[in-house]
Parts: C-alpha cells; sequence; structure tokens
C-alpha cells in the first residue's frame, strides 16, 4: 500500500528510529565505486528490515565537494555521482512505500563559493540585490566577537575577493560563504528550496549549523534572536503548506542554549542533544552513573511535540565541545590512547573501536540510547560493528563502504577497488571480511540480529518515544536506574555500567504490588513489596521492567 | 404478498434525506431463493420491536445474475424501507470463499451507508440465511441500543464438531491475545454500534491483501483490539441455503481462514502484546435449549491416522517451525494408542503460536506453511473427538473453556519467542 | 625483358591492391557491425538491468518461496540477465561482422554458430526454472498429498521433483539438439514403461486393494465432507 510522505501522525519523529547514512558509503548501483541512489534503493529492503523507521541522508546535493556535501553548489539537485532528481524520487516512493520516512539535509548558513548565486554576489556592484545575498565588508574589522570555529585551517571569519573588491563573511570554510538573513530575497529563495523538496515527498530537514545565520555587531553572532525569528518564519511556511513534517536543528550547545531552538514548540520539532553522548561513555569508563544523571538533570523540559535527537555516534567525531577541560583529558586518556584518532576536540571513531570491540559495552549502550527520552539514531554499520581506519584523515576513516559481504570491495561496489572512493576496512579484527551484513544475517546470535531485536522491542512501548523520564538513586553509583512513564505504563530500566556483577537495592515503594515483567523474555520477577527491591546484574548487564499493575484489563 | 407475521404496524421508515437509528445491511449474491423470506423477517421484525424508531434496510447486492434484487424489492414492496447499493460482479480472480466472493466491498458499503444516516446500530445479516427470524432484530440490536455495547456477535447453537476450526484455533487465539471470550467469533451476522462502524470504516482493514476470505475474522479483532464493548446474542440454529459452488477442501480452508489471522496477528503487534488474562463476554436472547442440531460423526481413528501420515511425512517441514521439543512430544503421540490419544491443549497452543511466529518469519513458502499445519489439527480434533463425544452442551462448553485457557497459559512463549525469536535452522 | 617483370610486377601489385580492395570494405562493415553490437550491448545491458531493478524482482520473487540471495555470492538476477544480454549481443555482433567479410569458411561457421545462440540461451533458462520450480512443487505436492491422505505421499514427492527436473533436462537438450531422437526413444520407452508397469502392477498385483479402493471411493465419503470447520 503507498502512504504519501509525513503519514497520519503528527508526531512520527517521537516514536521514530533514524537510520543515518551517506548515499556515497551505502551501495554502489552502477560499480563506479561511489555510493548512489540506485544503489540505495536495492538496499531499501535491508533498512527495512532493520526494523528503522525514518532515514536521515547526509548531503547528497551538487558540490564541490570540498567539506563533504556540506558546500552546496545547488540546493535542487542530486550530485551526478550519486544520480539524479528522478533517482532520488524513485528512491523515495519506495521507502515510504515500505513506510520508511526521509529526512534530509538542508544547509541553511552558506552555500559553495561555486553556488552561482555567489559568482552573480561577486561580479555584481556594491548595493545591488544579487550582492546584497551575502555579507560583505570593506574592512575585516566588522564582527570581531566572533569567534572563529576552524581553528586549525582559518585565521579569520573575513575573506578577501579580489572579483567583488571586498571581504565575505563565512562562519566555517572560507570556501564556505555565509547567506545574508537580512536580506528577505534570500530567506525567500531558501523557502522555494523547501518548498521543492517537501513537494518531493520528504518528510523532514536536518538543518545545518543553525545557530549562525543572523551577524549583530558586538555580539557573538550565535543564537541570536534574528536568527530564531529566521527559524519561526521558516517553521510557520512549513507547517502552512506542509502538514507533519519536521525540522531536526543541528546546535551543537548546552541543553539550556538548546533548548531556544525549540520556541515555544513553534521553531525546530526536534535538535540533537549533544553534551550527553561523551557523556555516556565517560559513565561506562568511570564505571559511574554520575556524569550520565548530573547532564541530565540539567536538560531542561520541552514542550510537548518537541523531542531530543539521541545518537551514540554519528558521522563527525565524538564531540568533546560540550564537556569541561578536564573531562575533555579524561575522554583522551580512556579513549584515544593513539593519538591519530584525536581530531578537533574530539575522538574521530566508531562505536565498536571505541569500546574495545566488547559486545556487552556495546550492547550497553545501545540499550541507554534505546530507553532514554529522545529519539535514538543510528549511524550506518554501527548495527554491525564496523570499525574505523583512523589514517584516512579528516573523518573520513569513519565513512568507509559499508560492509555487506566478504567479497570484494565488501561487496559495496564492483569497481576495481582503486577507484573507490575510499578503501573498505581490512583489518583482522573489524575488516569486511570478519564483520559483514550477510554473516550476520545467518548468524543468529550477531549483534546485528540483536539490533533488530532490540529495534522492535523499542517500537512496541510508547513510553520510550514520549514518556517521561526519572531517576532512582540506588545507593551503588555503578548501577543506573530510571522509570520510564507514559499514560498506564511504567517501564523500569536497571543498567550495570562495571565490568563485574553488581547487586542493587531500588527503592519501588510506590509500585508495592506490581510484577515487573522483563520486557526482552517476558519473564515475570517477583511482586514488588514495601521493602527495598533486590536485583543483580551480570557485567554491563541491562533489564527493562515493564510495571505490571495485577489487575490489569477489567 | 404473503407476510411471516401477524403484525399490522409497519416499521418507520427514515424520512428521506434524513438519519436512521436502525439500519440493517443485508449481504447477498445469487440469493434469489432466500431473501425475500429475510427482508420480510427484518421487517417484522423491526415492525414489532421498534415501531417507534425511524430504520432503513440496505441490500448490498454483490453482482447477482439472478432475480435477487427484484425479489427483495417485491417482497418490500409498499414500506419505503430499502435501499439498493449494487456492486459489480467479482472478478473471476478473487478467490472462492465459503460466503460471497465481493464481501469486503458490500460490508464497506453498509457500514458507509451506516455512517451517512447517523445510524446508532447497524445490523448485518446474511441473505442466504434461511433460520432468520423477526426475533433476531431485537437480541442483535438491543444489547446495542439499551446496554451500549459496540459489537454484538452471534452464537448459535452448533453440534460440538461443528466449526471445529474456529472452537480449535480462532476463537482461544483472539481470547488469548485480545483478552475477549467470544466463542464464535468472526460470524457473517452481526451488530454494531454506530461509534464502532465509524472506527471499523478508518481501520487499515479493507484493502489489505486477502480482505475478501479475511473480513469477517478483521471487523472482529479490530473491534476486540480497540476499547470496545463486546456481546453474544444467543440466535439458535443457523442454517444456510446450500451453495451452488463446491465446497471447499479442509486444507484451503484452514489456509485461508488461518492465514488471515496470523495477518491480522502480525499487524496488531502492538495491542495484543499488552494485554493480559482476558474477561468473558455478556450473552443476550435466548439460552441455547438443547436444540436440535443434525447429527455429525466424526471417525477419530481416521483423524489419527492422518495425523500418523502428516507426522511420518511432513516431520522434516515441521523442524523449520517448531522447536526439538514439540517435535519429540509429537512423535511420541504417533505410537500412542488410539483410545487414550490426547493432543494436548497447551501443546496445540504451542503449535499454533509456533506457526504464527513462522508465518511471520516466513520461514517456509506461506501457503505450504498453513497447510502444513492441517494434519497436527485433526490430531488434536481427533483427542477432542474423543473427549466430547458422549458428554452434553455444557461439558462441551467447559472443554473449550480450558482450551481457551491453555492458551492464554501460553501466551508468554508467544510474546517471549516473538520479542525475541530464534531460528531453528539456517 | 624488363617489360615482362613491370608487367608481372603491376599485375600482381593491381591484383593485391585489388584483393584489398574487394576485403575493405569488409572489414569496414566488420569494424562498424563490431561498434555498434558493443554500443548495443552496453545499452541493452544497461536497460536489462535498469528494468529488472526497477520491478524489485529479489522482493516480488521472495514470497513465492524462491530466495534469490540463496543463488550466487554476489550477484542478483538483475546483474546476471545483464551480463547475459551483454555478451549475447556481442557474440551476434561479431558473427555478423565476421558474415560481412564475406569468407566462406567463417560465415558458414557463423551462421551455424547464431543460430544455436537462441537456443542455448533458452535451454539455460528452462534449466534454472525447472530447478526451482521442481523444489517449490516437491513440497507443495508432499503436502497436498498428506492432507488428502495419501500414504505414499514422499514418493509422490520425489517422483513429481524427478520428472520435473528430466522433463526440464530433457527439454533443454532438446532445444540445444543434442541426441534428438535417442531423447525421443528414452523417453517413450522410459515413460511407456513406466505406465505399463504401473498398469500390470494394479491390475495384477493389487487387483484385490484396487477393488476395495474404488469402492471406498464410490461409497463412502471422505471423513471431513460434511463436517464445517468454520
Amino acid at each position: 500500500m503507498r502512504r504519501r510522505s509525513g503519514g497520519a501522525d503528527p508526531w512520527w519523529y517521537k516514536r521514530a528510529i533514524i537510520y543515518e547514512l551517506p548515499v556515497k558509503s551505502f551501495f554502489d548501483a552502477n560499480n563506479d565505486g561511489i555510493g548512489d541512489f540506485a544503489g540505495l534503493l536495492e538496499k531499501l529492503d535491508y533498512v527495512e528490515g532493520l526494523g528503522v523507521t525514518c532515514l536521515w541522508l547526509l548531503p547528497f546535493y551538487p558540490s564541490p565537494l570540498r567539506d563533504d556535501g556540506y558546500d552546496i553548489a545547488d540546493y535542487c539537485g542530486v550530485h551526478p555521482s550519486y544520480g539524479t532528481v528522478d533517482d532520488f524520487k524513485r528512491f523515495l516512493d519506495a521507502a515510504h512505500e515500505r513506510r520508511l520516512q526521509v529526512v534530509i539535509e538542508l544547509v541553511l548558513n552558506h552555500t559553495s563559493d561555486a553556488h552561482p548565486w555567489f559568482q552573480r554576489a561577486r561580479m555584481a556592484p556594491p548595493g545591488s540585490p544579487e550582492r546584497d545575498y551575502y555579507v560583505w565588508s570593506d574592512t575585516e574589522e566588522k564582527y570581531r566577537d566572533a569567534r572563529i570555529i576552524f581553528v586549525d585551517s582559518e585565521r579569520s571569519n573575513w575573506t578577501w575577493d579580489p572579483a567583488a573588491g571586498a571581504h565575505y563573511w563565512h562562519r566555517f570554510f572560507h570556501h564556505q560563504p555565509d547567506l545574508n538573513y537580512d536580506n528577505p530575497a534570500v530567506l525567500r529563495e531558501i523557502l522555494q528550496v523547501m518548498d521543492f523538496w517537501l513537494e518531493l515527498g520528504v518528510d523532514g530537514f536536518r538543518l545545518d549549523a543553525v545557530p549562525y545565520l543572523v551577524e549583530r555587531e558586538g555580539t557573538s553572532c550565535e543564537n541570536l534572536p534574528e536568527t530564531h525569528a529566521v527559524l519561526k518564519a521558516i517553521r510557520r511556511h512549513v507547517d502552512a503548506r506542509w502538514p507533519n513534517r519536521m525540522l531536526l536543528a543541528e546546535a551543537n550547545q548546552w541543553p539550556a542554549d538548546v533548548r531556544p531552538y525549540f520556541g515555544g514548540g513553534d521553531q525546530c520539532h526536534m535538535a540533537y542533544h549533544f553534551p550527553l553522548m561523551p557523556r555516556m561513555f565517560m559513565g561506562l569508563h568511570l564505571e559511574d552513573r554520575h556524569p550520565i544523571v548530573e547532564i541530565m538533570a540539567q536538560t531542561p523540559a520541552l514542550p510537548e511535540p518537541c523531542q531530543w535527537a539521541l545518537f551514540l555516534r554519528n558521522h563527525d567525531e565524538l564531540t568533546l565541545e560540550m564537556v569541561t577541560d578536564e573531562e575533555r583529558d579524561y575522554m583522551y586518556l580512556a579513549y584515544s590512547a593513539d593519538p591519530q584518532t584525536r581530531l578537533n576536540l574530539g575522538i574521530r571513531r566508531r562505536l565498536a573501536p571505541l569500546v574495545g570491540n566488547n559486545r556487552r559495552r556495546v550492547e550497553l549502550l545501545n540499550s541507554l540510547l534505546f530507553s532514554f527520552p529522545g529519539t535514538p539514531i543510528i549511524y550506518y554499520g554501527d548495527e554491525i560493528g564496523m570499525g574505523d581506519n583512523p589514517y584516512l584523515g579528516d573523518r573520513n576513516g569513519v565513512r568507509t563502504p559499508m560492509q555487506w559481504t566478504s567479497d570484494r570491495n565488501a561487496r559495496f561496489s564492483r569497481a576495481d577497488p582503486a577507484r573507490l572512493y575510499s578503501p573498505v576496512i581490512m583489518d583482522p579484527i573489524y575488516g569486511y571480511q570478519a564483520v559483514n551484513v550477510e554473516g550476520q544475517e545467518r548468524d543468529s546470535s550477531s549483534l546485528l540480529q540483536w539490533m533488530k531485536n532490540l529495534i522492535g522491542l523499542r517500537k512496541l512501548f510508547a513510553a520510550f518515544g514520549v514518556g517521561s523520564m526519572e531517576f532512582l538513586h540506588p545507593a551503588n553509583r555503578k548501577v543506573l536506574a530510571y522509570l520510564r512513564r507514559h499514560e498506564g505504563d511504567t517501564i523500569l530500566c536497571v543498567a550495570n555500567l562495571s565490568r563485574s556483577v553488581q547487586p542493587v537495592e531500588l527503592d519501588l515503594a510506590p509500585f508495592a504490588g506490581c510484577t515487573p515483567v522483563e520486557i526482552l523474555g517476558y519473564t515475570e520477577f517477583p511482586v514488588i513489596g514495601e521493602r527495598p527491591y533486590f536485583l543483580t546484574l551480570g557485567p554491563y548487564g541491562f533489564y527493562w521492567f515493564e510495571l505490571q499493575r495485577s489487575n490489569a484489563r477489567a | 404478498m404473503v407476510s411471516t407475521g401477524s403484525s399490522s404496524s409497519a416499521p418507520t421508515p427514515a424520512p428521506e434525506g434524513g438519519a436512521a437509528e436502525i439500519v440493517v445491511g443485508l449481504l447477498s449474491h445469487q440469493h434469489a431463493g432466500t431473501v425475500a423470506d429475510v427482508a420480510r423477517a427484518v421487517r417484522d421484525g423491526l415492525a414489532r420491536h421498534f415501531p417507534a424508531r425511524a430504520s432503513r434496510i440496505v441490500l448490498a447486492d454483490d453482482g447477482s445474475a439472478d432475480e435477487t434484487v427484484a425479489r427483495a424489492r417485491e417482497a418490500l414492496a409498499g414500506a419505503d424501507l430499502l435501499e439498493i447499493s449494487a456492486h459489480r460482479a467479482a472478478t473471476p480472480l478473487e478467490l472462492p470463499y465459503h460466503g460471497m466472493p465481493g464481501k469486503a466491498r458490500a460490508l464497506h458499503a453498509i457500514l458507509t451507508r451506516a455512517r451517512a444516516l447517523e445510524a446508532r446500530v447497524c445490523l448485518v445479516l446474511d441473505a442466504g440465511v434461511t433460520t432468520v427470524s423477526p426475533q433476531w432484530l431485537p437480541w442483535l440490536a438491543r444489547p446495542v441500543l439499551e446496554h451500549s455495547v459496540d459489537l454484538v456477535s452471534p452464537y448459535y447453537d452448533r453440534h460440538p464438531y461443528e466449526g471445529a476450526l474456529t472452537k480449535a484455533l480462532v476463537a482461544p487465539v483472539l481470547r488469548a491475545l485480545y483478552a475477549v471470550r467470544l466463542r464464535q467469533p468472526a460470524a457473517a451476522e452481526f451488530a454494531c454500534s454506530g461509534r464502532l462502524a465509524e472506527w471499523l470504516l478508518e481501520e487499515d482493514i479493507w484493502q489489505r491483501e486477502g480482505a475478501q476470505v479475511g473480513i469477517d475474522l478483521w471487523l472482529t479483532s479490530a473491534a476486540a483490539a480497540g476499547d470496545f464493548r463486546l456481546a453474544e446474542a444467543s440466535l439458535g440454529i443457523r442454517t444456510s441455503a446450500p451453495r451452488a459452488e463446491e465446497a471447499l477442501d479442509l486444507a484451503t480452508t484452514l489456509a485461508q481462514v488461518v492465514g488471515s489471522l496470523f495477518a491480522d496477528v502480525e499487524a496488531r503487534v502492538g495491542v495484543w502484546q499488552r494485554r493480559r488474562g482476558s474477561v468473558a463476554v455478556p450473552l443476550f436472547g435466548e439460552p441455547a435449549g438443547g436444540a436440535p442440531v443434525h447429527d455429525v460423526t466424526l471417525d477419530a481413528e481416521r483423524l489419527i491416522e492422518s495425523y500418523r501420515l502428516g507426522y511420518r511425512e511432513l516431520r522434516d517441514l515441521w523442524t523449520w517451525i517448531l522447536p526439538a521439543r514439540t517435535i519429540v512430544e509429537l512423535g511420541r503421540l504417533v505410537s500412542a494408542p488410539p483410545v487414550g490419544f490426547r493432543l494436548d491443549d497447551e501443546l496445540w497452543a504451542r503449535i499454533v503460536y509456533d506457526f504464527a511466529l513462522g508465518y511471520r518469519l516466513r520461514v517456509l513458502p506461506r501457503d505450504h506453511l498453513l497447510r502444513s499445519l492441517v494434519p497436527l489439527y485433526l490430531g488434536w480434533l481427533a483427542s477432542y473427538v474423543l473427549q466430547v463425544r458422549d458428554v452434553g452442551a455444557g461439558a462441551v462448553d467447559e472443554r473449550l473453556d480450558q482450551l481457551g485457557a491453555a492458551f492464554e497459559a501460553q501466551k508468554s512463549y508467544l510474546i517471549a519467542r516473538w520479542r525475541w525469536p530464534e531460528r531453528l535452522r539456517t | 625483358m624488363m617489360q615482362e617483370v613491370e608487367r608481372g610486377l603491376r599485375l600482381a601489385g593491381t591484383r593485391i591492391v585489388d584483393s584489398i580492395a574487394a576485403l575493405l570494405p569488409g572489414a569496414l562493415v566488420l569494424l562498424v557491425v563490431l561498434v555498434v553490437a558493443l554500443v548495443a550491448a552496453v545499452s541493452v545491458r544497461y536497460l536489462v538491468v535498469r528494468s529488472l531493478r526497477g520491478l524489485e524482482l529479489e522482493r516480488r520473487l521472495e514470497p513465492l518461496g524462491f530466495r534469490v540471495a540463496d543463488w550466487g555470492p554476489s550477484r542478483g538476477p538483475a546483474e546476471t540477465a545483464g551480463s547475459l544480454a551483454f555478451w549475447t549481443i556481442l557474440a551476434i555482433g561479431l558473427l555478423l561482422g565476421l558474415t560481412a567479410l564475406d569468407a566462406a569458411l567463417p560465415s558458414r561457421f557463423a551462421l551455424a554458430v547464431l543460430q544455436y545462440v537462441p537456443h542455448l540461451a533458452a535451454a539455460l533458462v528452462i534449466l534454472i526454472a525447472g530447478g526451482v520450480l521442481a523444489r517449490f512443487l516437491a513440497t507443495a505436492v508432499l503436502i497436498g498429498a498428506v492432507n488428502a491422505g495419501v500414504q505414499q505421499a514422499r514418493l509422490l514427492s520425489l517422483a513429481v521433483k524427478w520428472l520435473v527436473l528430466i522433463v526440464a533436462a530433457a527439454m533443454a537438450l532438446d532445444h540445444i539438439g543434442i541426441g534428438r531422437t535417442v531423447l525421443l526413444l528414452a523417453f517413450g520407452i522410459l515413460f511407456g514403461g513406466v505406465v505399463l508397469a504401473a498398469a500390470l502392477a494394479v491390475g495384477l498385483g493389487a487387483r484385490d486393494a484396487v477393488g476395495r479402493a474404488i469402492e471406498r471411493q464410490l461409497h463412502a465419503p471422505a471423513h471431513d465432507d460434511k463436517l464445517d470447520h468454520v
């Protein structure tokens, strides 16, 4: 049955499980060494079988690819290596047919310097409407209070353009000039771009680098009220014409600073919870729940239609911007003994290598991801425990081809291995001969099968997506225990962050008389009484309980 | 015009373009012989029991080539009650079924009409039933009108062996999964409230593959899965006019019925995995009174023989679906003497659940999977026949209640396996 | 003398030039045909792969019980069909080109091979389809026979399986044209033999059993005929 985009559920993104993937890395159908939409279409059955409900595609627009596609040269096209707009449309329809929703990337803040708008602007006389699409200045003295983000490669936020005879403003690379949102024409253009994709049927946008849209003298030029006004205008426009579509903001900030991007439910539907992720890894390594509980305590409540997006790993480095200096040192010592794996303020590794390929730790972290309040995002390949290659430079080490089988090129492509956009992982532990989809599909105890089962469970209980969160405080700090509640349902999650068996006594007095039923195996545990409830957890063990009242349904 | 009733008063027809409190839908397909009697019974029932309520009869005819429509018109001439909702004839591609070919379409038409007329209760009757009496109308409609019940499912007097597949499999599975103890679910006749009709029309069942076969069952399960009040109405005996087309063989019938049940189970995971226990539903109407049911004989030994043959030849196939423990238990039964032959209820429940799981995971082509269940079903039927052949009606009900309880007890087995499936062979 | 030599040389020269001139158009045609065939092959392969992918063959076959993934280690059915088409067209192109050269031997050879190619392809398709069909039918027959109460269900299923396989093999061989007469004869003997043996066995050996069976069929209807299971 064909289903239109957006679906009937306006809060679909709260119940979603998102699968993040770069088109170029997934599957290559035309055997040119680069993944494409035709290939992605072929592998949709795999994605559907995994059980995820939504795909998030990294940028696939025409681009000089000097920032992995985040430098867009044409907002309404598809990079020729990945196919055509028709290919995209075909893929989108096939995804909708399988009840998969599709979120695409939209870079609002800047374009590539190859974009026709910029080429037009630099040739146009100062003061003309064309010139006004970007931010120009005769001196480098404007907006001195804005920090430089890419300290390693850029010395200023201004770059001289000889053709224009002026400096242009850029918060990221010098080949990514910032659009001028003080010019209403720019917003109109961007809204037209959004209409183009929404008309095709995409279900949402991930809005890249939203804090930097507008500049004002004497400010850091981040999170300005004018920026929020732009977001509100975008939201109004989308809501008016396209029901049930979603906007996901990328704002790498502290939770309290991200909160304004939700507005009163009138800006973005979702935003990433950046600081949670390093603290999950830290809690695991410290064998102490404190970092996790602390960051959740700092997390503000959201308006009802809004939702956090949670992830363990993504296409960037494991960012350590949102931790203290001491915590950063700890993380480096704990997770990147090899200096080669450090990049900017972070660690460029995938999930499995980060935790020493320890299956139990991978499972524990995933159980936290799937039971914390928010929508989980799985990074492609992490469901089979793929490895990385830190020697590939920048963040390319975590963007290697998906490993399908143990055939040549991991069957990602039939091209000559030298033609691949990136070499496949070949080391003895994580290499495609050892870690691949085909093998794990057959192995009933593989990580892939485990992930499929866990995803199925998460979808069964609405409380995980939309419920409230409440921590318990047992004396043993190696154990993390919390309740998720939604309507009549209560789910108790208990996780052991340590490498050894741990006892825990939980104060469950409010639930006296209830029976905890372990969700994975549907096993009934002893009824809860007035006294503390005693449990033992194996190394990195976790339990999910459904607390059932004895008079369940009358 | 011959009237079956002696009533002189006439039912109140719904005013043109206005609302009707009671809508009676008649499903017909080549029913020229019986439709007139059914229509008159309905008219008399309405006149006698609901004279004050505005009512309407909708004949949903599925491309009858005979005079069904004309006969119905003729029978109700005079009373401004009837409207016809005719459909194109079913395409030859649609599967034959004991019933009507275009059933889903016809049902949808009746419910749509009931919604448009803002009916408080909508009755659906099969125009081929020869035992419809005016009394059926109050028994079906009163629970909805006076006791705010949402779905009234009929409870007919049937021989203990009749409807064995429903008794052995469909009813217990529905009871265990949705916590409602309907003894004869998925009947062709039923009454539903306006609220339920609206809900059913919104349900994702009309376009599903296999709707021609499964729609009766899916209507029941949709109501059971939602937040609705269910009841049974004892209607006595149901006899329908013999159908022209040939009866289907058991394997095909089972594959159709069980297949549509499993498809529905797969679609409603979120509901049934969270329900626990079960409740009896209230019974309305005339209590069953030892009705003269026509005699049915079943030879238990031949059923056991079919089971043994199945075990011998299909065991290899079953190892794809059933765990080793079950196969061993089945093997033990093969050598058991016929007198003491018992395919235990709990074992049967686990078998059905494992087949549902196998259906979901597609361990075999689905049609093969369903058809290979037949010998196991006959095995259960044999032990059932041996147990109930010499007992009274009350004991039979008790026996079936035990079976339902066994399915409930084994539900955790199904849930645990559904959530964390284990591949038996790879 | 010199004149003779000169004339001879000129004659030889003209002859060579003539024969080259005679051959040249043919070679040119060969070249053109080859290029056209290559272009055609590439585009046909593209079209085949594309359209088969569009059909989502694997997805459609799976409900029927054909796990396409089991077929080959890495090639999907679309790619296989695509490269089959590619090589077929290329081979046909080469043969056509050789014919254009007008060399007697290659052209006859080419014609013979050309006539062979479609048969070969058809034979291959028949074999594959036969194999898949045999497996599927054997299970279906087994289940059907068990449900019909046939005691020799497994035998029946095996018979069907081998029958389909043998018929497929025979059809394939027939298509290639190998041992047509022998094949026909062998089949005739085989089938005739089987039927005759069966008739004799039933008629002589199991006369009573057959009689009883027929009687049962005629007089006692099958046990579940009267029962409404639903």
